[in-house]
């Protein structure tokens, strides 16, 4: 073996770089790989991805697992609901979330605190365990199958964060800018959505993307409360696709998971920028 | 004097009312989909109510827990859970906190295209990934099987993963940390990247090596977003249905049935309501327990 020398300075840098690298390399390959893997199962026919020794490179490339998924009416329905639960969640998450984040930023009130405190705590609530009672509370008020009921069980998801991001990122504009409007005769309501809503608009993005991803993620929630199957959302039917039309056929249930992953991944690539930056501004507030 | 004292009355009044306004709605929201069910959930969870006793639930001395404790079924559950969680949190945060400071290097190409394709997979749905896994995991035609198997000869070869006694867990903690992982990766690195340069560089021309720059200057600015990661992710999987749901079910013989598939399964598939919610309020009880000590370990750093 070779005696131990001092490395200088730049052979040290040149072999931190190399290990950095290396390491790079091996995680990457590791965690971008199942997906790459997903859409690969998706573009070939069954009989092709269930051999016993797996192709890494496609030889019959098709879209008929695609067209399969596109003339079923039932896959339509999944993600049309999908759509409608998911689109009125992050509607109605913003304007919740602009309104408390309002009155929380530029406020004091009795018992401020511990409102705000009781909407972080939701976070660490088990959403099963509450789902149990929540299930027979919204049988009761005729809840259940609605697309009323599951949006309002999605805001349980999103609230948290979107109520607390918005009340830090009104807390960083200046209020001398909304002074001028309200001095005009400006009611404070008409005030927040002419001066403050258009100087939030990238914290309001943000928002959007984190709670559409939550919404559209959701899984527990859809499966207990929409128990029709006219009413299922994406999740819910790839799941239950598993056990039904797809059983056995890994191609069709891949060609479903990309389906059921582009809206959010396409969201995430076109708008990454304040996604991030909003979900570690938002992380490192609370 | 007094129309004046009389307007900033008003004035006062107004300013509640507009107060009571805006912060209504998600008082409401979260009052009727959290803290109502959870209040709820602790009643039930002192009452007989399943399907089988066919009569309105009726108070049952406990009956719920002591059953849980007796079967040793709750114990079972928590020792799986904690297995569960301290397995995907070490990982995690091992790989993404070596992966955020290998990639917070700037001397490393294309660093940004790395970190968005590392976070495509904290993107797509559970379902999806949980999904995902369970093909690769496939004993006959799984491409795990194949690399690690046929290749690598580490596993036996048609290794049932999923129905393993103890390859079950490493599956479903394997396709968690997948998913999970990116996230406290995003956390690291905003947090490395504001960790200011010029102080790494003034212990470097000290002569610091890279190792004593991570201990005594990197490391200590970060322990206020390690904790915050690590809770996160804590909560995070303490909640996880969704992975062990759909790649084992809670088994085999249980293995892998953490307290969200046990409150779920006693919940609705055995009908047993009142069970269920006792599960849910020692889970709720321990979540609580853990967060109030992290604070504490936080507020106490920042001291």
């Amino acid at each position: 073996m070779r005696p131990r020398v001092p490395l200088s300075q730049s052979q040290r840098q040149q072999r931190q770089r190399v290990l950095a690298y290396l390491f790079i390399a091996v995680v990457m390959v590791v965690f971008i790989a199942p997906s790459v893997w997903m859409v690969l199962g998706s573009i070939q026919p069954n009989r092709e991805i269930t051999k016993d020794t797996p192709n890494f490179i496609p030889r019959n490339v098709t879209l008929a697992n695609y067209e399969r998924i596109a003339t079923e009416p039932q896959f339509r329905t999944y993600f049309q609901n999908s759509l409608i639960t998911t689109s009125a969640t992050v509607l109605l998450s913003l304007v919740i979330s602009i309104h408390a984040g309002y009155a929380f930023s530029r406020y004091r009130f009795v018992g401020k605190r511990l409102l705000m405190t009781g909407i972080l705590s939701v976070q660490m609530f088990p959403k099963v365990a509450i789902l149990i009672t929540l299930f027979a509370f919204f049988a009761r008020l005729e809840l259940i199958n609605t697309y009323e009921g599951l949006v309002l069980s999605h805001l349980s998801l999103t609230l948290p964060f979107s109520v607390w991001f918005m009340k830090a990122f009104i807390d960083s504009i200046p209020f001398e800018l909304e002074e001028a409007a309200l001095i005009d005769g400006a009611g404070r309501l008409r005030s927040i959505w002419q001066v403050v809503v258009p100087l939030c608009l990238p914290g309001i993005v943000s928002v959007a993307v984190y709670t559409f991803m939550l919404s559209w993620n959701d899984f527990v929630f859809a499966l207990t409360l929409m128990s029709q199957d006219d009413m299922r959302t994406l999740p819910v039917g790839v799941n239950l696709s598993y056990i039904g039309q797809f059983q056995n056929d890994w191609s069709g249930m891949m060609a479903l998971s990309t389906v059921a992953s582009l809206p959010v991944v396409i969201m995430f690539i076109l708008l990454q920028r304040f996604m991030i930056a909003g979900l570690t501004a938002g992380a490192l507030k609370a | 004097m007094i129309s004046a004292r009389i307007s900033a009355l008003t004035a006062r009044v107004r300013d509640a009312l507009f107060v009571a306004f805006l912060t209504a709605p998600v008082i409401i929201a979260l009052g009727l989909t959290v803290f109502y069910p959870i209040i709820d959930g602790i009643r039930t969870s002192f009452l007989e109510h399943t399907i089988r006793t066919r009569r309105d639930p009726f108070w049952n001395n406990y009956q719920n827990y002591i059953d849980l404790y007796e079967s040793g079924d709750i114990e079972t559950y928590f020792r799986t859970t904690v297995t569960y969680v301290v397995a995907v949190v070490l990982l995690s945060f091992v790989i993404s906190f070596l992966l955020a400071l290998a990639l917070n290097n700037r001397l490393v190409v294309g660093r940004n295209l790395l970190r968005g394709l590392f976070l495509i997979s904290w993107v797509i749905p559970t379902v999806v990934a949980a999904m995902l896994w369970v093909w690769m995991f496939q004993p006959q035609i799984g491409v795990i099987n194949y690399i690690l198997g046929e290749q690598l000869n580490l596993v036996e070869d048609s290794q049932n993963w999923l129905q393993h006694p103890r390859l079950s867990m490493a599956a479903i903690v394997m396709a968690t940390v997948w998913r999970e992982a990116p996230l406290m990766f995003i956390l690291f690195l905003a947090g490395l990247q504001s960790i200011p340069q010029d102080l790494v560089e003034a212990a470097q021309m000290d002569g610091a090596g890279s190792l004593r720059v991570l201990r005594h200057i990197t490391l200590p600015l970060m322990l206020p977003i390690i904790a915050i990661a690590l809770l996160l992710i804590t909560i995070n999987s303490f909640q996880m249905f969704v992975v062990p749901y759909i790649m084992t079910g809670g088994g085999p013989v249980g293995r892998t049935t953490t307290l969200s598939i046990a409150a779920y399964e006693a919940a609705f598939t055995d009908f047993n309501t009142g069970e269920g919610a006792a599960i849910g309020v020692m889970w709720l009880v321990s979540l609580v327990f853990i967060t109030l000590i992290v604070n504490l370990l936080i507020s106490r750093t920042e001291r």
